[in-house]
């Protein structure tokens, strides 16, 4: 570690260059301490709980979602059978998230635009082209004679499972008219099977979970979802995609009324098999890992589209198994030794590189490995394109593990420090640079959570000195819970997030606002009161976070009526 | 059975049913209806985005350096500096500026700008109804993709984007998808006859459906039922489109005016996912260049066969980040190792300056080809002539620190409603007094924009 005699003899040109910083955007605005850079060898003590939440509604789910591009692609290789590769969801534009977390379920980023609209037709027409017959569309039908009842019995059908509830007279009135489009015998009711797949698959009730403000509960008389919406959200929640067929028998049945079949059926949905795909749906949004499909690679420091793409896989295959496989505690998550590595990232890792596809490897030997926190796929996200720093990665911190945030920077605010040297180390420059007032109440919240991911290069290999022989750090302190907390290294930061009581209610606070599909605000904090208290009871694993998000009375209640 | 006669009368009974009020009631002003009433070229308004900002003291000598390759449109271009930018986001600069571009309202959530867009106000308040309401269109290194304000600048209010197309490919579908320009005397294919009448009674299906639901006010709320009129919106277009290719391949659609015969389809090119395209890797700008010629190619035809006459093209946007080499040097981060930089590193600075040169040689491209003199519009003028052309960015003079004053802003075209030359704005005035003063000029007089930022009307107006 560096002396502070070494620090100050290194600092002292500094101060010359300190006139240079500018935080308010005022031209000759100068810090008045910028000689005794705070925060160089400890940290300032700025709690990092949640931030306040803003007032709304709140109450139950966003009703009226339009399925993410990843329900969309789920839903038609479900219900229909028919896969559609890469360049065909690709005609669908990416989904952006909302700013609220990151999550691209939620209901502010899913907005219909023209391009969708066309895009949609496009598929629906290759999809209803594309479908089998025969075990296929043809399940669905009856008969296949040109008569009303028949035609009428395909959409009843077909559409019980597009639109996940019965059809009414309308939408049959509505879309019978489209066989009279084909030649008035067997074969022609296939392809006016054809057609109505085609506009099903345009219906707002298929693209949109749209749900009605008059569903009653028959048992209280009160407002509340049907058994339908309610198989809608359970599996959309836990599968990324629509109900099965069975899960809407069940809701025809009754089955998800009352709390004890409810709940049983919660279990039914989490603990089949389409439940690892939803874990991974959920876990690239709760991580922000599409980010990495979209980053750009840099070679030059080490950063292939290969590396990426195996740094995204390595961190989905760690969460889904401590998640699923070994239905881990959550925390584990930050304290976990094993990983499987790709031949692109075994080198990051100093390890030996599988001939091909992944292995698995026991990193307990390693002090600079633990968990997900310096795993590359995770200390890249928010990185620049040429670096990473202290900054990018304490916020993902702050963001993804502590649901907290920090107010955007004011306009002509500096947000770069390049006029401090750049021969310090990111530590050094991030502290003199929230010396000036007007950063350092941000800085200081997430700069010490991203002290202890100094040593980790852009493409995440520890190294103990930077490229100007520095020597490098990751101890600091971090005030959490109440109480400031130091820690001397990655893993026993790591150690103190998975024990911190705000990370544990965060890990499943994250999830309620993935099952809401919307920004918690202030009248959600009861309901995660007690969701979290489930949660710490069930011990902290992902099927207690989805067991008690789902079972719990904000998401079984009616959407907010705005 | 279901005739096309049914279908006309469906369509008529479904565009012509209520719904969900969208849109604001714009006016047209006297000037602009009495011009409506001649013979008077079209009225198009495109917005081009660029990012990152032009530093003042570039855009103080005229025309010159950086700014040399609009030296000849110059006559038919407005410069306006001194303008401010007081828009707030969630996030930095680039974040508020880009909210404000084209719109003069910042925004609390960065999924949706707080307003129209100044392009889809004068389509409104012009009622076109042209195949395509608007086009946006271009290429973007696709930072930030939680922010929506950032890629789309051209939208129907709150929550309603008129999505960018960053695809080649995709861009020509959208605009000459499916169209066929059939000879006098040519018999109809009865199989392309047949399918394009079974895709109009399916949107009629689907339309009836969205329709359905915006009605059931008992049965959805206000904010269902308001996203699904959104979309149905757009279905209507769509339908509106499919409407005409299936009178072209019957025969019975309008002859196709002589210069807008569909091109051939372009190669694939998304300037995030790429394809690479002859060894050029997307995010880089020599596929940027490649990608923005052809979208240019294909917005200007658009423009000159009527398909649309508004919309965006994006030159980028805010907060890019992407490698940049160039005869001065090279960055593998034009954005925070190059602009940001720009102030206070002399060895970053050139190559800043040769990027700045870069897009302005692109937006100079766009203008060369709206400026095309084959073309003769209406009056016998260049697209560019009656076109009103906005072109303006997020940042202001700092670019360095995601400074918001000084923006700068320039008019091309625009019917000579606006004098040329360079107007240095002094008084504190706002971007959106530049959007109000050129709407009003348009003849639309509805106040646009936060009106806590309008100072005034600028004295640009010919």
């Amino acid at each position: 570690m560096r002396s502070f005699h070494d620090l100050g003899r290194r600092l002292l040109p500094l101060a010359m260059c300190l006139g240079l910083l500018r935080c308010t955007g005022t031209i000759g605005d100068r810090t008045t301490d910028g000689a005794t850079p705070r925060g160089a060898s400890t940290s300032s003590h700025v709690p990092v709980d949640p931030v306040p939440l803003a007032h709304g509604p709140g109450v139950g789910p966003s009703a009226g979602r339009r399925l993410t591009k990843g329900e969309y692609t789920n839903t038609i290789g479900d219900l229909l059978g028919v896969v559609l590769r890469s360049d065909d969801a690709n005609l669908l534009p990416d989904d952006q998230p909302a700013t609220g977390g990151g999550f691209r379920d939620d209901i502010q980023g899913l907005l219909p635009t023209a391009v969708r609209t066309d895009a949609y037709e496009a598929l629906a027409t290759l999809v209803s082209e594309r479908v089998a017959w025969a075990g296929g569309l043809s399940t669905h039908a009856s008969c296949t004679a040109p008569t009303p009842a028949c035609r009428e019995g395909f959409i009843r059908h077909l559409g019980r499972v597009l639109y996940r509830r019965p059809l009414d007279d309308f939408d049959v009135g509505n879309l019978a008219p489209l066989f009279d489009l084909a030649p008035n015998d067997a074969a022609g009711f296939e392809v006016g099977a054809r057609l109505v797949t085609q506009a099903m698959l345009q219906s707002p009730h298929f693209l949109y979970r749209l749900e009605r403000l008059d569903g009653v509960d028959s048992s209280t008389g009160k407002a509340a979802p049907s058994a339908y919406e309610m198989a809608t959200r359970l599996s959309y929640l836990a599968w990324l995609s629509a109900p099965a067929p069975e899960l809407l028998d069940a809701a025809e049945r009754g089955e998800l009324g009352a709390n004890e079949s409810y709940a049983a059926g919660v279990q039914r949905v989490i603990s089949s098999s389409p439940a690892r795909r939803g874990f991974e749906g959920y876990a690239e949004d709760w991580l922000q890992l599409y980010r990495l499909d979209t980053r750009t690679p840099n070679e030059q420091r080490g950063v292939s589209q290969a590396l990426l793409n195996e740094m995204k896989e390595e961190t989905l295959r760690f969460a889904s198994r401590i998640a699923l496989t070994e239905h881990g505690d959550l925390t584990d998550l930050f304290t976990d030794k094993k990983t499987e590595l790709g031949p692109a990232l075994a080198p990051i890792y100093g390890v030996m590189a599988p001939a091909q596809g992944f292995a698995s490897y026991d990193l307990s030997s390693d002090p600079h490995r633990i968990g997900i926190l310096t795993q590359p796929g995770f200390m890249i996200l928010r990185a620049a394109p040429d670096r990473a720093t202290i900054v990018h990665r304490g916020l993902m911190v702050l963001r993804v593990f502590l649901c907290s945030e920090v107010p955007a920077p004011p306009a002509n605010a500096a947000t770069r420090i390049d006029s401090i040297p750049a021969n310090l180390t990111d530590r050094e420059r991030f502290a003199l640079h929230a010396a000036a007032p007007t950063c350092k109440a941000c800085h200081s919240t997430f700069d010490p959570l991203g002290h202890p991911f100094e040593p980790y290069d852009l493409a995440g290999k520890f190294r103990t000195q930077d490229e100007f022989g520095n020597d490098l750090r990751s101890d600091g302190e971090v005030m959490l819970d109440g109480a400031v907390q130091a820690y001397a290294s990655t893993a026993s930061f790591a150690s103190i997030l998975g024990k911190s009581a705000s990370v544990q209610r965060c890990l499943v606070s994250k999830m309620f606002q993935y099952g809401l599909g919307r920004s918690l605000d202030d009248t959600d904090q009861g309901a995660l009161d007690d969701i979290a208290l489930r949660f710490e009871g069930a011990g902290r694993t992902y099927l207690a976070a989805i067991t008690a998000v789902a079972t719990s009375p904000a998401f079984r209640a009616m959407a907010p009526v705005q | 059975m279901t005739t096309a006669r049914n279908n006309i009368a469906r369509r008529k009974f479904l565009h012509g049913a209520g719904g969900v009020a969208i849109g604001l009631p714009f006016l047209l002003a006297a000037e602009g209806s009495t011009r409506a009433q001649v013979a008077a070229p079209r009225e198009r308004l495109v917005t081009v985005y660029f990012p990152q900002g032009i530093p003042a003291s570039v855009r103080s000598n005229g025309y010159t350096g950086i700014l040399a390759p609009l030296a000849p449109f110059q006559s038919k271009l407005t410069m306006i500096r001194g303008l401010d930018c007081h828009a707030e986001s969630p996030n930095n600069g680039h974040s508020k500026g880009s909210s404000a571009f084209a719109c003069g309202f910042g925004t609390p959530v960065l999924s949706t700008k707080g307003g129209p867009s100044l392009d889809w106000v004068v389509h409104e308040a012009t009622k076109t109804d042209t195949p395509l309401p608007t086009m946006s269109a271009g290429f973007s290194g696709g930072d930030d993709i939680a922010e929506a304000v950032r890629y789309h600048h051209s939208w129907r209010g709150k929550n309603q984007p008129n999505e960018v197309i960053l695809d080649t490919l995709k861009f020509f579908e959208a605009i000459f998808g499916g169209r066929v320009s059939m000879p006098t005397g040519t018999v109809p294919d009865p199989t392309a006859v047949l399918k394009a009448r079974q895709r109009v009674s399916v949107l009629d299906a689907v339309l009836a459906d969205y329709q359905h639901v915006v009605g059931d006010t008992g049965g959805y709320s206000p904010a269902i039922r308001g996203m699904i009129s959104n979309h149905l919106e757009t279905v209507r277009e769509l339908e509106k489109r499919a409407v005409g290719i299936q009178l072209s391949v019957s025969g019975q659609g309008p002859a196709p005016a002589v210069d807008c015969k569909p091109p051939p389809a372009p190669t694939k090119m998304d300037s995030i996912l790429g394809p690479a395209v002859g060894g050029q890797s997307p995010k880089t700008t020599p596929y940027f260049q490649t990608m923005w010629s052809i979208m240019v190619d294909i917005y200007v035809l658009a423009l000159r066969c009527d398909l649309a006459r508004f919309g965006n093209l994006l030159c980028g946007s805010g907060g890019d980040s992407y490698p940049y080499t160039c005869p001065s040097g090279s960055t593998s981060n034009i954005h925070g190792e190059g602009f940001h930089l720009w102030l206070s590193n002399p060895n970053i600075r050139p190559i800043v300056d040769d990027h700045m040169l870069w897009t302005v040689t692109r937006i100079a491209e766009l203008l060369r080809k709206l400026d095309d003199p084959s073309y003769k519009d209406v009056d016998g003028g260049t697209l560019l002539d009656n076109t009103t052309v906005v072109i303006g960015t997020e940042l202001g003079d700092d670019v360095a620190n995601h400074g918001m004053t000084d923006m700068p802003f320039w008019i091309a075209g625009a019917r000579k409603r606006f004098k040329s030359g360079d107007f240095p704005i002094a008084g504190g005035h706002t971007d959106v007094d530049l959007y109000n003063t050129i709407l009003r000029a348009t003849g639309v007089a509805a106040p646009f924009g936060d009106p806590a930022f309008f100072k005034g009307v600028l004295p640009i107006v010919a």
